[in-house]
């Protein structure tokens, strides 16, 4: 009996300190704002680290190993960077510039991928542009219709988009048979499909969505008086878009461009499809080395290196164009 | 005390504080992130999965596990390297099916284990020749069932490119600039590339050889349409006219010749074969894959796998299909077949990489 008693006591005692440490936590709880930010922000969190930081956390530990067969040698080292850097005498040339490398082949095919990313975001922003104008300044009334329109082609897979390209650039595609029909060639055109420009056209098609809701957005954005200010001090209708509306759209443009431009150039789907042998890019050699040759290190050094010349690239480029001033333009409007 | 300056929100409190709407949130963010927590139940289905190319789960070709069982699931690969790798990242399936010439990298891989072929009742009746070729035996073990065989080659349309005496060589001629289709995978661009140069043994190119591939590689390349890896896709270019010359397989010529499309096949073939192996850490029952795998070889099956253009390992198979058939696709004479053409092997490990970094730059144009 008596011990039962003290048995009780014992455990009374060890819920009661539970309790209490329960009952702090749930004050701290109430009371941190923050932390309850951060439980509310718990499944992405847990995602990102899950799927963005630990495999990134991975890929450039990889980098320093060495495949050796089936095994990996976790031995440090740079010599999978090196790889992609080693002089040679022998002088490889890609588009009029001398890459005087041993393995031309990983900065040869990312400079490549970078130019027909370059390209591709050069005319989809100029596409798009027109676009979100007409949304943003033509259309009052059924403006979610207007969107919806152009967001559509937006829900068919990207791979589907892809293949339309491979059906209507093909030998006996939409683009050959319509010529042939009209007389104006004897025999399909070969050099449409399997080509960078099929590439850049494909690209072009596929991102353009992407870039016309930010650029909308900035052209909402302007306060119409100012249209009329320019109106009035004497701007023509193209003098005030060149003076008011292009510099006020600018921050859209920029992000457009950005949202196009960094995807795109690690892109592996596209160039394999539509790309043939002269259109393959940067993405294609990656997933050789993850696949086929089995080189992961040499892989995850290809990919980091990719990923560290993208943002030096986006880097220049917003520094060059002065970023912080236009935002700061923009906000002041 | 009013109602609505408690701290915590009672469900039906408007409007709502920001600080009871914060809590909501947290305990919403916490209930998602926790499901990942919480039990699946019917996630590991202990049923028979086999790691195939697509095309092989016509149930045609099993019917007596079909019977016994119903259908096996299945998972898709179009390319070996690309399957082992994916076995290697710890994908695990029952069996698989690689084709000889990968046995020994698949087992040094740790991804296959040796078969029992005690367990398989019809085994005897293989045909022999199929389990001479290099990592069937491995040790005193069996790796490897052999299931299906045939022959890849360079093939070309006679109505479109008119030439007198065909050889590899037309895959490197300016004549077929643009118009040719090769395959993405580097042995078989070896393979190609070899014959062109007189190679002594094409799987294993000596130093000199070497030397040389290069230069053979860009000449093809220079030529190629597109290199492909799905078989739909090449068997289209041909038909259509987009490529008059291409690197096929053999149940694509038959195919080809069925929809009414003149292939002149050229020599030398490379013939092949592929098979079943068993899988470690295979999630499944052992006992139902050897089912399945003694139904593979089961003749009623053979005979449909060989009416659509492929070899069966089993010789009992052939007496149930038309002996003009199997003549018209090349395939009445295995020893003919192998010993004629240049049968696809391994290529050792040691020139294995420095071949796949040529061929992707090659591939690159460089």
């Amino acid at each position: 009996m008596g011990q039962m008693t003290s048995g009780a006591n014992h455990v009374s005692v060890a819920s009661e300190l539970r309790i209490n440490l329960v009952q702090r936590m749930l004050t701290t709880f109430r009371r941190s704002e923050s932390l309850r930010g951060y439980l509310f922000l718990s499944p992405t969190l847990l995602l990102m680290v899950a799927m963005m930081i630990v495999p990134m956390a991975g890929l450039v530990t990889l980098s320093f190993w060495t495949q050796d067969y089936f095994a990996l040698d976790t031995k440090f080292t740079l010599a999978n960077y090196w790889t992609l850097i080693e002089p040679s005498d022998q002088v490889t040339s890609f588009l009029g510039l001398p890459f005087p490398l041993r393995n031309p082949i990983y900065l040869v095919l990312l400079f490549k991928s970078i130019m027909v990313s370059m390209v591709a975001t050069i005319s989809i922003v100029l596409l798009a542009y027109p676009m979100a104008y007409f949304l943003a300044f033509h259309t009052t009334r059924h403006k979610l219709i207007w969107l919806t329109i152009i967001i559509v082609p937006g829900w068919t897979s990207y791979l589907l988009r892809v293949f339309a390209w491979k059906v209507i650039l093909g030998y006996n595609g939409a683009v050959n048979s319509g010529l042939i029909a009209l007389g104006a060639i004897d025999e399909p055109l070969g050099f449409m499909l399997y080509s960078p420009t099929a590439v850049i056209i494909t690209l072009t098609h596929s991102w353009l969505a992407f870039a016309v809701l930010p650029i909308y957005v900035s052209l909402e954005k302007i306060d119409r008086s100012l249209l009329e200010a320019a109106e009035d001090l004497g701007d023509g209708p193209f003098e005030g878009f060149l003076r008011v509306t292009l510099p006020l759209s600018m921050p859209g443009v920029i992000a457009a461009g950005l949202v196009v431009f960094i995807p795109t150039v690690g892109d592996y789907v596209t160039p394999t499809m539509v790309g043939g042998t002269t259109g393959i890019m940067i993405g294609n050699v990656i997933e050789s080395l993850f696949g086929r040759a089995n080189n992961w290190p040499l892989g995850s050094a290809v990919a980091i290196t990719m990923m560290v010349a993208v943002a030096a690239v986006v880097s220049v480029f917003l520094w060059a164009i002065g970023y912080h001033r236009i935002r700061a333009r923009a906000s002041m409007s | 005390m009013t109602k609505s300056k408690k701290h915590s929100a009672t469900p039906l409190e408007y409007p709502m504080s920001r600080r009871g709407l914060f809590e909501r949130l947290a305990y919403a963010g916490i209930g998602f992130a926790g499901t990942v927590l919480a039990p699946r139940p019917g996630w590991a289905a202990t049923d028979l999965t086999v790691f195939d190319w697509s095309g092989y789960e016509n149930p045609a070709y099993h019917p007596m596990f079909t019977q016994a069982h119903g259908e096996p699931n299945y998972a898709f690969f179009a390319e070996e390297e690309q399957a082992l790798q994916k076995l290697r990242a710890g994908f695990n399936v029952d069996l698989s099916h690689p084709c000889s010439a990968s046995i020994n990298r698949w087992r040094d891989a740790g991804v296959i284990k040796p078969l029992d072929t005690e367990r398989i009742a019809l085994w005897p009746q293989i045909i022999p020749q199929l389990l001479q070729f290099r990592g069937v035996q491995h040790q005193g073990k069996t790796w490897f069932m052999p299931w299906e065989w045939g022959f890849s080659t360079v093939a070309y349309r006679p109505d479109l490119l008119k030439v007198d005496s065909p050889t590899f060589n037309l895959v490197v001629d300016p004549v077929t600039k643009g118009r040719m289709g090769m395959n993405v995978q580097f042995d078989v661009a070896l393979a190609v590339a070899g014959i062109i140069g007189g190679f002594t043994d094409v799987f294993n190119p000596t130093d000199e050889e070497m030397a040389r591939l290069p230069a053979i590689w860009l000449n093809i390349v220079a030529n190629t349409r597109f290199l492909w890896s799905d078989e739909v896709e090449i068997e289209n270019a041909f038909a259509s006219g987009e490529v008059t010359i291409a690197y096929l397989w053999g149940g694509t010529v038959k195919r080809l010749r069925d929809r009414g499309i003149p292939v002149t096949m050229i020599d030398p073939v490379l013939p092949w074969a592929c098979g079943y192996s068993m899988n470690a850490n295979a999630p499944g029952s052992e006992a139902i894959a050897y089912e399945y795998l003694n139904a593979m070889l089961d003749p009623v099956g053979g005979k449909a796998l060989i009416e659509d253009g492929y070899g069966h390992s089993n010789s009992k198979s052939f007496e149930l299909v038309d002996p003009a058939l199997t003549a018209s696709y090349g395939l009445d004479d295995i020893v003919g077949l192998f010993s004629k053409g240049k049968l696809f092997d391994e290529v050792p490990a040691a020139k294995r990489n420095r071949l796949i970094s040529e061929w992707e730059k090659a591939r690159a144009g460089l």
